[in-house]
């Protein structure tokens, strides 16, 4: 199994799936990310190729509900162990402004 | 799977979707390699939909068109030749008679809901005309001709 492309994107969603421990449906998880419509989806659908997420259908009566079922996605315990180690070695941009320091402030 | 959410209701949820935007969506998985990938697409980003306000739904609709492609790089090129049925995976050459649509070897494929289609064994193409075809007598099925 490799490791995606840390994109942003891809860190973003890999944070939200590891935040929290209950499933989640695409939708969901792009509003939660910040992502626009249709990111989410390729992103999950590399991960999912991956074996770090695993998706299964909503298990409810679409009549009953009166909506479509849902397809909820969470990592896998390799997607866990593996997402937890990229982000740590992702990039990650750093705002120069935010790194003032009192010192530095001061001079 | 059953579901925990104990997610609010956002306002217009519940709606069903456009037309628009459900065409749209019919279209974007157009792009998809195979039957059940595009079936699971539909189904999913129509589920999607109905969480949206409707005034949403067609900007929503496009953007899934506008990632479609990216979508089919992401499932990755395996994916697009699995045979679901059999958890399989085939990877060849197109044959020439596939190419120009002459010869196919179909057989028969399940969807993950359980719908039945025919794919080549030897292409990936899926016969989407097979009711009109078998009927009209066009379906060439060589089976047990190799080349």
């Amino acid at each position: 199994m490799g490791v995606p492309r840390m994109t942003i994107p891809t860190q973003r969603v890999l944070r939200v799936m590891l935040s929290d421990s209950r499933e989640h449906y695409g939708l969901e998880i792009g509003q939660a990310a910040g992502l626009a419509s249709g990111t989410v989806h390729p992103i999950l659908a590399r991960l999912e190729a991956l074996g770090w997420v695993e998706s299964e259908w909503e298990d409810m009566d679409p009549r009953s509900e009166g909506r479509p079922q849902r397809r909820y996605y969470r990592l896998t315990a390799h997607g866990k162990v593996a997402s937890r180690e990229a982000l740590a070695r992702a990039y990650r941009p750093v705002n120069t402004r935010s790194i003032r320091t009192p010192a530095t402030e001061g001079m | 799977m059953q579901s925990t959410q104990t997610e609010s209701t956002p306002s217009g949820s519940g709606q069903r979707p456009t037309w628009p935007a459900r065409w749209l969506i019919r279209l974007a998985v157009l792009a998809l390699p195979g039957m059940p990938a595009r079936v699971r697409y539909r189904r999913e980003l129509e589920a999607d939909l109905v969480r949206l306000p409707r005034a949403r739904q067609f900007a929503y609709a496009m953007r899934v068109v506008s990632r479609a492609w990216a979508l089919r790089r992401a499932m990755g090129p395996k994916d697009s030749l699995s045979l679901n049925t059999e958890g399989a995976h085939l990877e060849f050459v197109k044959p020439v008679l596939c190419r120009i649509n002459v010869h196919h070897e179909w057989k028969w494929q399940s969807t993950e809901d359980g719908q039945r289609y025919r794919r080549c064994v030897l292409c990936g193409k899926d016969d989407d005309g097979l009711a009109s075809k078998t009927q009209a007598g066009v379906s060439i099925n060589v089976v047990d001709r190799p080349f």
